[in-house]
């Protein structure tokens, strides 16, 4: 009975506060049993940079489609940071795609919210090139891929990257 | 019990109705409903009707609005049309406020329907059908967006008017969420400024709008202007809110222009307002209208020498004169009696004629806080009190006659500036001056009216001072600069004389209100008046039987009469009934001589349209100054041979009663009173349509005539 109460009171909180620790949204994780080569990308970076999939190979990498107007996956983006930062982390390159977006609109972005900082790589997508090919629909929807470009995971939604499941995914891929 | 089964019967019924026809067109996407749906079935040649989409997510998700805030993607719809109609733009219904995860954002977290207006052409044919069509890409969000697009089409039918609306639950969809659209502010003051970083917005409304609003808020339509997160101070009061906004960090220190939508939540109604202004030095500015926007262009200044002119020229008016004449004799007999206070009597007369200005302008601008409609001339639409003036002139005349004498208690008209006490007459003659001009609107007046009633109280009390002052200055400057008064001819015995002959435009005068009452409520409105005037003379003749009764009891019953006789006088004036049916007094009879059409908006409109010339005519049966213009400019042979030969179209707009649609028509060229004349002059030499043109309020027919010169003649061909 109590056991009950503590998950209903637990299941409560969570419908009602939305995004604290944990988030409460649905994450969907699709896991791949046999990973198959991820389509690729071929965009330029904000500062004009040629970047492509070829270019991360050899190293796990955490392959983010989102969008500046999209507030679960702006949310997620210190997450992604302290992922790709993080010294006793998996170790792994972090890409974001920005879906249908430009240099200009990340760059604006970045001013207007001081408060977030990132060093990994930031790809826009204007034509949404990328995007099509990966056929994501839904953002944020995040990859994980091995070293050689094969993808591992499908994460739809906002998980907890900074929880030991998560990062312990990314450590398992690098195999 | 039969009752409630059909009941259920009929409820179960609807619900069907509402499913089959929302869901007519309705497609599933990932976590939404999306469908184009119209508020017709079957469409009428050039009558205009809706279409929207109908955005549909799943409980917990939601769509965004134009602007969606600090996160978010406005739904978008490229909306295309068959050649045969025109589609206008998306017009979004008022969004909430989301806030999740402290990040703002605006939108809707429930049903909504997008609107767009469509109006078919004109020489659309039944059998013939119009193709709606949208392109439309959205997100809907929760904790997580979806991206979606998808391209509809409706294929409506051409009917035989009038068009075909579809079942209750699609147009009352429709119905309702028309009301949820931002509404263009009527003529009410709005100020935008911008100070230490936030931006102040002003909106006032002198109709007493916000009496039971609890909550402002206001949604700009660009991005990254206001501080989104910030939460913005408003004061609020019944006739004014006054919000302030923090700016966006990212704003332009110089942001010039604010729009948006200011919504006002009231308990059980939300309206929002669709603000358009350019941020100023504070200065407030008047909304709408082709030339109420003009007259914020105007000084405050400016418009009270304009208040001031226009005062002086109502000394001019026919029913104005006789007093004032009087008043001037009284003066000169003082003068002539070596009387020093004559000076003080010019003070009490100005403030007698200031005071009654005060009045209107008070009484104005109470009915324009209460909702109802107030304009110059507006009494004059009441019969009590075309009713109650007439009795005044005519007590007048009776005693420019010498048939009665006021004692000071009533008006102290008569009263001798040598007696002891004739201050309050001097007071009182200004007052009665000021009532009697109320019918004769002087050029600059209407103007400085129609600007006066936007203003806050003070400036608007201040130009009524100013028409005020105007019109008392030029009997204050006779009689306070020594020597002028002696220019005028000297008092006599002949003065008696003059008095008694100017009782009789006097009589006039309430021959011409008796005739404004007929017209406003027949002839029974006018026979009651007139009995009203009958019972005045009965006690007019029982005061004058007064002195010859010697005995205190016939004496009393005397007295008696003459109260209630005066009593059931004023009593009468509340008989006639200004919302029965009248004889369309000036328009029926022009009518009836092929002239004047009445003035129809959506007639003029299509008169417009095509290019046609049309000269328009707002009037009214108590309105002298447009009486002398038809009589003097518009119906003299020259003019009216020009508006044959240009192929004018005269439209008239009678304003003898209240009606909205004239107002509107006065407030769309600034104006709150009459006369007011406007050419429409059709399309140039080129072909292009012309800019309509606002003639002076006193007409000659020179001036019509000059006028009208700029109308193309119509083409020898035709």
């Amino acid at each position: 009975m109590p056991g009950k109460t503590v998950a209903t009171m637990a299941l409560v909180a969570a419908a009602v506060l939305p995004g604290t620790a944990t988030p409460a949204g649905s994450v969907d994780i699709i896991r791949y049993d046999n990973p198959e080569q991820a389509p690729g990308f071929a965009l330029e970076d904000v500062t004009g940079q040629e970047r492509s999939l070829e270019d991360f190979e050899g190293r796990a990498l955490v392959v983010n489609f989102w969008a500046t107007w999209c507030a679960p996956c702006v949310r997620e983006l210190p997450a992604l940071e302290r992922l790709h930062a993080d010294p006793d982390g998996p170790a792994t390159d972090v890409v974001a795609i920005a879906v249908n977006q430009w240099a200009v609109d990340i760059e604006e972005f970045l001013e207007a919210r001081e408060e977030i900082s990132l060093s990994f790589t930031l790809l826009p997508d204007p034509d949404g090139v990328a995007t099509d090919a990966w056929a994501v629909g839904t953002l944020p929807t995040t990859f994980i891929l091995d070293a050689q470009g094969r993808v591992h995971y499908k994460v739809v939604g906002d998980p907890d990257w900074d929880g030991d499941e998560m990062r312990e995914r990314i450590a398992g891929v690098k195999q | 019990m039969r009752h409630t089964s059909n009941m259920i019967r009929l409820l179960g019924a609807l619900a069907l109705l509402a499913l089959t026809a929302t869901a007519a067109q309705a497609e599933r996407f990932e976590r939404i409903n999306v469908d184009l749906i119209s508020d017709s079935d079957a469409l009428a040649p050039g009558e205009p009707f809706w279409v929207g989409v109908h955005l549909r997510p799943d409980e917990g998700w939601g769509t965004y609005w134009r602007n969606p805030g600090a996160a978010g993607l406005a739904t978008s719809i490229q909306w295309e049309s068959s050649d045969k109609a025109h589609v206008g733009g998306t017009e979004w219904p008022l969004p909430d406020v989301i806030e999740a995860q402290g990040v703002t954002s605006y939108g809707y977290y429930r049903d909504v329907l997008l609107l767009s207006r469509v109006v078919p052409d004109d020489d659309l044919e039944p059998g013939d059908t119009v193709s709606v069509g949208a392109e439309i890409s959205w997100a809907v969000c929760s904790d997580i967006c979806i991206l979606g697009d998808g391209a509809f089409s409706l294929e409506l039918p051409v009917a035989a008017a009038p068009a075909e609306a579809a079942e209750p639950p699609r147009r009352e969809l429709f119905e309702r969420t028309r009301e949820q659209l931002p509404r263009q502010i009527p003529e009410w003051e709005q100020r935008v400024q911008v100070e230490d970083q936030a931006l102040e917005l002003v909106l006032a409304s002198p109709e007493r709008d916000f009496e039971r609003a609890e909550r402002v808020r206001f949604f700009p339509y660009e991005a990254r202007v206001l501080d989104i997160d910030a939460t913005p101070s408003t004061d609020i009061s019944a006739d004014r809110i006054r919000l302030r906004h923090a700016l966006d960090a990212s704003a332009e220190e110089d942001v010039d222009r604010l729009e948006g939508v200011l919504v006002v939540e009231s308990p059980g109604e939300t309206r929002g307002y669709e603000i358009s202004e350019a941020v100023g030095d504070g200065q407030p500015t008047v909304a709408a209208g082709v030339q109420a926007g003009a007259l914020s262009e105007f000084g405050l200044l400016t418009v009270l020498l304009m208040g001031v002119a226009g005062g002086m020229l109502l000394n001019l008016m026919p029913c104005v004169f006789p007093i004032l004449s009087i008043k001037a004799l009284m003066i000169m007999e003082s003068v002539k009696l070596g009387d020093t206070r004559h000076r003080i009597h010019a003070v009490f007369y100005a403030l007698g004629v200031i005071s009654f200005f005060c009045v209107i302008g008070g009484v104005l601008y109470v009915l324009g806080q209460a909702g109802m409609v107030g304009g110059w001339g507006f009494q004059l639409q009441s019969p009590w009190f075309v009713g109650l003036l007439a009795y005044i002139l005519f007590l007048l005349g009776l005693n420019f006659s010498g048939l009665l004498s006021f004692g000071y208690r009533l008006m102290g008209v008569g009263q001798s500036l040598t007696e002891s006490g004739g201050y309050g007459g001097s007071y009182f003659t200004g007052a009665l001056a000021a009532v009697v001009a109320t019918p004769c609107t002087a050029p600059f007046m209407g103007t400085a009216i129609a600007y006066a009633l936007v203003q806050p109280p003070v400036h608007s009390l201040l130009v009524f001072i100013a028409l005020g002052v105007g019109m008392a200055l030029p009997f204050v400057v006779l009689v306070v600069v020594p020597g002028l008064a002696r220019v005028l001819p000297r008092p006599g015995p002949w003065m008696t004389v003059f008095k008694q002959a100017l009782a009789f435009p006097l009589y006039l005068t309430v021959i011409w209100l008796l005739w404004v009452i007929g017209g406003q409520t027949g002839a029974m409105g006018m026979a009651v008046v007139l009995a009203g005037l009958l019972l005045i003379v009965f006690v007019v003749w029982l005061r004058s039987i007064e002195t010859v009764a010697t005995r205190p009891g016939p004496r009393a019953v005397g007295q008696g009469l003459a109260v209630a006789a005066a009593i059931t006088a004023v009593a009468l004036l509340w008989v006639p009934d200004a919302e029965e049916p009248r004889p369309r007094g000036t328009v029926a009879e022009a009518a009836a001589e092929g002239t004047w059409l009445a003035y129809d908006p959506d007639r003029l409109e299509a008169l417009v349209q095509d290019g046609e010339p049309v000269f328009l005519n707002a009037t009214a049966d108590w309105c002298i100054s447009c009486i002398a213009n038809e009589r003097g400019a518009l119906s003299a042979p020259s003019v009216t041979k020009a508006f044959r030969e240009k192929d004018i179209v005269r439209m008239e707009a009678d304003w003898t009663r209240p009606d909205p649609e004239i107002q509107a028509l006065l407030e769309r060229f600034g104006r709150k009173g009459i006369p007011l004349y406007v050419l429409f002059p059709g399309r140039d030499a080129q072909g292009d349509p012309m800019e309509p043109v606002v003639l002076p309020q006193f007409l000659s027919p020179g001036v019509v005539r000059g006028a009208l010169e700029n109308v193309q003649s119509p083409g020898s061909n035709d």
